[in-house]
């Protein structure tokens, strides 16, 4: 569910071991968050704190998009396209 | 995502087990306040309400069940009882020991219906909280939507309990009544005493009947917290002897611990 590309905008954590940790970028993170926002109260909040830039709620808007033609049936994802109107409702206030 | 007045209730839950992304908090919660205040705060933050909820699945028999039903009752508005009402029952309903269920005698549904959340409360989002809402928020007349325990983000009985030593007491006497006396006299009563039986039981919110038997039963452990300077064993002061949590005979005393 997250955007084409995701893998390039990931951000460097560090090394804890043997490990090294990457986490994902902010509008891989709003889109993440949009796409789940109708089941999730936790990402509906966590939505409200990132206040999306009109830009990316595009962006997350063209992603829903995609995700619908490639997979989903019509109409799957309006929950989540109402949540985006709402986003940016805020913004404009 | 955790705005700063509340750092210090998180914090606190950190240090009770539950993994969020802050340091844990220096002194061992009181927990049943740490629930009051949790209750007062999750409107707020859903991902408290479920993570505390998950909490309660797996150490719900540290809960003084007593002392936080007073506590309740004292302190929480009916609004607010409705939020423990609901955090109770859905924990329970995920697996939580239904000796919980004496805490809802103190609590009823919220006067108006409504999506628990603040985040919930807009056009958008509130018919579909209420279409979905689990029959438990309902009957609570607080709308929350189905959500799933986040069990892995606990730590083990073994770090709570390495953790917070004051609470082998409550994980071995699971929330019983001798724990509400043991509680309420370390953290509601002047210098950890009482004057009578009679206000030690409304210190903890039972029977004057069950507290003496209770006490009784603390004596069999070897704890003696009745003074023996009256002859009427009613008007007995009770104290509690020590500043270290008591364990039961012949357990390991832990080192004290407060806040």
């Amino acid at each position: 569910m997250l955007p084409l590309d995701w893998r390039k905008r990931t951000l460097d954590l560090g090394r804890f071991g043997r490990l090294h940790v990457r986490c994902i970028g902010r509008i891989d993170l709003i889109c993440m968050k949009v796409y789940s926002s109708p089941k999730r109260p936790q990402d509906r909040e966590d939505l409200h704190y990132l206040k999306p830039t009109p830009a990316e709620i595009k962006t997350a808007a063209e992603n829903l998009d995609r995700i619908e033609r490639e997979c989903m049936e019509e109409g799957k994802l309006d929950p989540q396209r109402k949540q985006l109107r709402r986003l940016m409702e805020q913004h404009d206030r | 995502m955790i705005a700063d007045p509340h750092r210090n209730l998180i914090a606190r839950w950190v240090r009770a087990g539950i993994a969020f992304n802050i340091g844990p908090a220096r002194h061992t919660p009181d927990l049943e306040r740490l629930l009051l205040k949790t209750v007062r705060f999750c409107e707020q933050n859903s991902r408290l309400f479920i993570m505390v909820a998950t909490w309660l699945t797996i150490y719900g028999t540290y809960v003084a069940r007593h002392r936080l039903k007073r506590l309740a009752l004292a302190e929480l508005t009916a609004d607010e009882r409705a939020i423990l009402g609901l955090l109770l029952e859905s924990a329970i309903d995920a697996g939580a020991t239904g000796e919980l269920r004496t805490v809802l005698e103190a609590c009823a549904p919220a006067a108006q219906p409504r999506p628990l959340f603040i985040i919930d409360r807009n056009k958008v989002t509130q018919p579909l909280v209420k279409k979905e809402a689990t029959a438990a928020s309902r009957r609570w007349n607080l709308w929350i939507q189905p959500f799933e325990l986040k069990r892995n983000a606990l730590r083990t009985a073994a770090w709570v309990l390495a953790t917070n030593p004051a609470w082998r007491d409550r994980a071995l006497r699971r929330g019983d009544l001798r724990c509400s006396i043991l509680e309420s006299l370390r953290h509601d009563a002047p210098a950890g005493r009482v004057q009578s039986e009679s206000q030690l039981a409304r210190l903890c919110g039972a029977t004057r009947t069950a507290v003496r038997r209770a006490l009784d039963d603390l004596e069999k452990e070897g704890h003696t917290l009745r003074t023996k300077t009256r002859t009427n064993r009613r008007d007995q002061a009770i104290y509690l002897p020590c500043e270290k949590p008591i364990g039961i005979l012949g357990l390991k005393r832990f080192p004290s611990s407060s806040g």
